[in-house]
């Protein structure tokens, strides 16, 4: 498939996404609404907790609100990408679109990716939204941050946490129901990943397992990007150490896929929910 | 390849040249009579005292080696074994039980470009399981099955660029986007350029009198309505295969007599469009089929035109016909 017919595709889900979201009128500005009410509970936690000793094992340049809002606002993209591949699946099972794009020129895998692009720009949307809030009204350092740095992290995460989302996304293929997968990648992703706390005040046996989650390289490097203004150098460790992650888990996962996806087209539960 | 039935070295033996293309006539002259074989000049037996058996057809419809190249779909001795599901403690141990349950026994025959062919048997004959193969939905478990030349399990999107599919049994579109949304959505899905889609979609339109609820959103149409939306997306982008699962199931009978008109002479007479459609229908089947494919149970009982079935019975009708070539209570299955 060429790629000018590749990204038609992307955006003609783009464009149903869209459409379909914007028939629900509301919830958009609840969103807004929603991401206000986030930003405000951290930064009234952060003056509640804050104190020289954490202070210390936080990141240099940075307070716990700021800490915790990239922790929050970034966790995100590993919870949607464990969630998009699985949704785009199971929503067109239960409305019975899957079997109609199944028929058409557009194999799966294409089907999984063009139907992330949606829930990922929503969710870049609602990340802009928490930073917005957090520097309108609640002093988010923002003054050093290195976009671009944080645009790379962002990127190879994407595809680190892709690849863990497709392998989901099989188990859920073959089993339908109840995903051990998602459950023990987010849950302790939110454990042991950083998302509240530095890494740091884990026990060491725990830091080490932090260290096979992509997500923690992810917050790290984040936080590094956003609120200490880390050069590139800087932030290579976390880059490398993503990349790397994308290189095996992409790969294994289209096989994974592939493999659930042939199995569920010769048990015909291909369809089934 | 050639076409060849162990019956058929008999014609041989008379000194008939056999065509080695021929397969369709071959099938023809096992049964007996088609209006087409009889130009046949390997064709010699439309005369036959007695109906065979059952077990007869089938046996000698395995035998038959098909030609792959010329025919817009080839099935050939297709199997398809499904696991028994499984529940409780059970399915968690063993969560990929064995193929254990049959759904297709060695199923052979060929559909002609521009032929039309109905799928007739019971519920669980195995009709919606030879379509879902054939659209690349399913995996066959042996045999092959080739549509327009390519074969279903290797050359996937290349069959699903010459099908279209379309089942009565599930809706199968976004209920929040207009009807025009949702065939934009799938004409893009089939590669089609939007200036391409929009052309075709205001044809669709028009052809099938969707002009009223086109800009509609899906949720608020009637079943009928969905259904002719259904079909319209099947046929979007022109395909040179339709394969249809109880194709008027939810229409009033004037609807379904409009549709099949339509099939009839906008798709077969003017494209040259091939469709293998299953129904329940023995009207539909008359009126629409050249070539009647009768399933029981995974097996297959006949392939013959609708005139031929009913000459190698010497049945006035195609529903004698079918009482003749089938077990006891086959038909009141069909029908219900």
């Amino acid at each position: 498939m060429n790629s000018q017919r590749m990204l038609r595709k992307v955006l003609a889900f783009f464009r149903r996404d869209y459409a379909i979201a914007r028939s629900y009128r509301m919830a958009f500005g609840l969103e807004i609404l929603e991401a206000f009410f986030g930003v405000a509970t951290f930064y009234y936690l952060s003056r509640f907790v804050s104190s020289r000793e954490l202070n210390q094992a936080l990141p240099p340049g940075s307070d716990y609100f700021g800490f915790a809002l990239v922790g929050f606002a970034f966790f995100d993209y590993l919870t949607v990408s464990m969630s998009a591949f699985d949704s785009s699946i199971t929503e067109a099972q239960r409305n019975g679109t899957l079997e109609a794009m199944l028929v058409t020129e557009t194999p799966l895998t294409m089907i999984l990716i063009a139907s992330a692009a949606y829930p990922f720009v929503l969710l870049a949307l609602r990340t802009v939204i928490y930073l917005a809030w957090g520097v309108l009204l609640f002093h988010f350092p923002i003054h050093e941050a290195n976009w671009l740095g944080a645009a790379t992290i962002l990127i190879v995460s994407i595809l680190a946490f892709a690849g863990l989302g497709v392998i989901s996304t099989s188990y859920l293929l073959l089993f339908k129901r109840g995903n051990p997968a998602r459950w023990l990648i987010v849950g302790a992703s939110s454990l042991l990943g950083g998302m509240m706390y530095p890494v740091s005040v884990l026990p060491l046996p725990l830091q080490w397992l932090a260290r096979l989650l992509p997500v923690t390289y992810s917050l790290e490097g984040m936080r590094q990007a956003l609120l200490a203004g880390a050069s590139f150098v800087q932030l290579w460790p976390a880059v490398r150490a993503l990349l790397l992650f994308a290189v095996i888990l992409l790969p294994l996962s289209s096989v994974v896929f592939a493999w659930a996806l042939r199995r569920t087209k010769i048990t015909g539960t291909l369809t089934h929910l | 390849m050639a076409g060849r039935a162990s019956r058929m070295d008999d014609n041989e033996n008379e000194g008939h040249i056999p065509n080695e293309n021929c397969l369709r006539h071959a099938v023809c002259r096992f049964l007996y009579s088609d209006r087409e074989s009889r130009a046949c000049p390997w064709h010699t037996c439309s005369a036959v005292s007695s109906p065979p058996t059952v077990r007869d057809r089938a046996v000698v419809h395995s035998e038959l080696t098909i030609n792959m190249a010329a025919s817009a779909l080839v099935i050939e001795d297709v199997v398809k074994y499904f696991p028994v599901p499984q529940t409780g403690a059970r399915a968690f141990l063993n969560p990929f039980s064995p193929l254990t349950h049959p759904a297709l026994l060695g199923v052979s025959f060929q559909v002609e470009p521009g032929e039309v062919a109905a799928l007739i048997g019971a519920n669980g004959s195995g009709k919606s399981t030879l379509l879902r193969i054939l659209a690349t939905l399913l995996v066959p478990t042996r045999g092959r099955a080739r549509v327009a030349g390519y074969d279903v399990e290797r050359q996937g999107s290349h069959v699903r660029a010459q099908l279209g599919f379309h089942s009565a049994t599930d809706g199968g579109f976004y209920d929040r986007l207009t009807a025009r949304q949702n065939l934009q959505f799938f004409a893009a899905m089939n590669n089609l350029f939007d200036t391409e889609a929009s052309g075709r979609l205001e044809e669709l339109t028009e052809l099938m009198g969707m002009a009223t609820f086109i800009d509609s959103q899906v949720r608020t149409l009637s079943t009928g309505q969905v259904h002719r939306l259904g079909l319209a997306r099947a046929m979007i982008h022109r395909p040179s295969v339709l394969l249809l699962d109880e194709p008027t199931r939810s229409l009033d009978p004037m609807a379904a007599a409009d549709f099949r008109r339509f099939l009839k002479t906008q798709l077969v007479e003017r494209h040259g469009t091939t469709i293998l459609f299953a129904s329940h229908t023995l009207a539909e089947v008359e009126q629409l089929a050249d070539r009647v494919v009768l399933l029981d149970r995974g097996k297959m009982l006949a392939c013959d035109s609708p005139r031929g079935l009913r000459a190698a019975t010497r049945a006035a009708t195609l529903e004698t016909a079918l009482e003749r070539l089938t077990p006891p209570g086959f038909l009141a299955e069909v029908s219900s």
